[in-house]
């Protein structure tokens, strides 16, 4: 019989710093974190990077794990935290761009269920990085523009301006990929 | 966009990204076991950073310091000693003054001019000139600060530098003996007469000796006394000294008492 083994499980082996219970951790997540990291990222050796810096932090930093929420949720919020250090290091070296031509656009609705996900990456990544952290942190993480102000030192209102902003310019993008044939629902 | 939309969008994009997992480089749980395996050997930043710190800690004092030094630093002071000399009106017998630029001027140099070359130049060997040499430190000098030992040379049947000094400016009419003495580089001429031959003494000595000086006779214009209230001198190590006279101070006070 097939036992199946679940994150939570493999904490206390994590914890007591057993490397085959880190590795079956490691291996465990690795592809989910790794698509949350490329989402955050410019390209996937960047993602790479920062799947590597968050699963170091959480080997290393396992004691601040208190047991509220689940072990996963914890480890992606680090991946997140991770990819936010990233940003800012980028801020510091001067690599903020911004995007314009698409904020006055006409909006329309569509399905992206003829998409794969890598177009969908593809597109997002190509967004500035600034953009491409709000949108990430607020769209598909569920951040307060509260929380992402304090995370990436910005102005609510400049957090609510850029997520408008990622918004058209993603869904433009998206339609220049599908040849302006939107399903509008 | 409104809202409802953009939160539609949102939905529409999680639900895509939901059981996105795409394939993860076999080398990266390596790096991470090699990074894990080196993180307690590796410094922390923070200890790196107080390293650092207490680098520019110790170049900043040790500018300071430099800087303190230069304009504090002992400055050479020269003082000057004048020598009065007594031109006697009348050499003794056996010993004639040489015609030093020092001597040069008075009355008796003149009737000296005069005097025949040969003559001159016997008083000049007699004379009480000698010349000092002042060796150098590998004679043996105990102390630093003391003067180099001085030795006397023997001048005896060999005319000395005093002589070829005196006799240079007539040189065309002196006889064809007269040689230069063999002497080493340094000759001060030094008056043996007067006592307090200059030797090559320490500048801390000469700087001590001529500030008790200068003290004493500021004493003594104010006390005309034989014996002084106050005396400045100097100990062996240089240091100024003072002499307090309390004998004298008493006899003041019961000379006071008396005229009272």
């Amino acid at each position: 019989m097939e036992r199946t083994v679940t994150v939570d499980q493999l904490y206390k082996g994590c914890k007591a710093g057993n490397r085959q219970t880190q590795e079956a951790l490691y291996r465990m997540l690795a592809g989910k974190m790794l698509g949350v990291c490329m989402r955050y990222a410019s390209d996937t050796s960047e993602a790479e990077d920062m799947l590597q810096a968050g699963f170091i932090k959480v080997f290393t930093n396992i004691n601040s794990y208190k047991g509220s929420g689940s072990f996963e949720g914890w480890i992606r919020r680090i991946m997140v935290n991770t990819a936010i250090e990233t940003y800012r290091r980028k801020v510091r070296m001067g690599q903020q761009l911004d995007i314009n031509g698409f904020y006055e656009e006409a909006q329309q609705t569509f399905s992206m269920d003829a998409l794969e996900c890598e177009d969908l990456l593809r597109i997002i990544q190509e967004l500035p990085a600034g953009y491409r952290m709000v949108f990430n942190m607020y769209a598909l993480e569920g951040y307060s523009h509260r929380e992402i102000a304090d995370a990436l030192g910005i102005s609510e209102g400049a957090s609510k301006s850029q997520l408008s902003r990622a918004r058209t310019w993603l869904q433009t993008k998206i339609k220049q990929l599908e040849g302006g044939t939107y399903e509008s629902t | 966009m409104n809202r409802l939309e953009g939160n539609r969008f949102d939905r529409q994009l999680q639900e895509k990204f939901e059981n996105f997992t795409p394939e993860v480089s076999g080398r990266l749980w390596d790096n991470i076991i090699r990074e894990l395996e080196g993180h307690a050997e590796t410094v922390p930043l923070k200890r790196h950073r107080h390293k650092g710190w207490w680098m520019s800690a110790a170049a900043a004092a040790l500018l300071v310091s430099a800087i303190t030094y230069w304009y504090n630093r002992p400055v050479e002071v020269t003082y000057l000693h004048g020598r009065a000399v007594e031109i006697p009106e009348e050499p003794p017998v056996g010993a004639v003054q040489p015609e030093t630029p020092e001597y040069s001027q008075g009355p008796a140099e003149e009737q000296q001019a005069d005097a025949p070359v040969a003559r001159r130049l016997r008083r000049a060997q007699a004379s009480q000139l000698v010349a000092y040499t002042v060796e150098g430190p590998e004679v043996g000098a105990t102390d630093e600060t003391m003067p180099a030992p001085v030795e006397r040379i023997d001048t005896a049947g060999e005319p000395r530098l005093a002589d070829a000094i005196v006799l240079r400016p007539e040189a065309d009419v002196l006889p064809a003996t007269v040689t230069l003495a063999h002497v080493p580089e340094i000759q001060p001429l030094v008056d043996r007469d007067e006592g307090d031959v200059l030797l090559a003494s320490t500048e801390r000595e000469k700087r001590s000796l001529g500030l008790s000086t200068i003290l004493n006779y500021v004493v003594s214009t104010v006390d005309q006394r034989e014996e002084k209230l106050v005396t400045f001198s100097n100990d062996g190590e240089g240091s100024l000294k003072l002499d307090f006279n309390f004998g004298l101070a008493k006899n003041r006070k019961k000379i006071d008492r008396k005229s009272n």
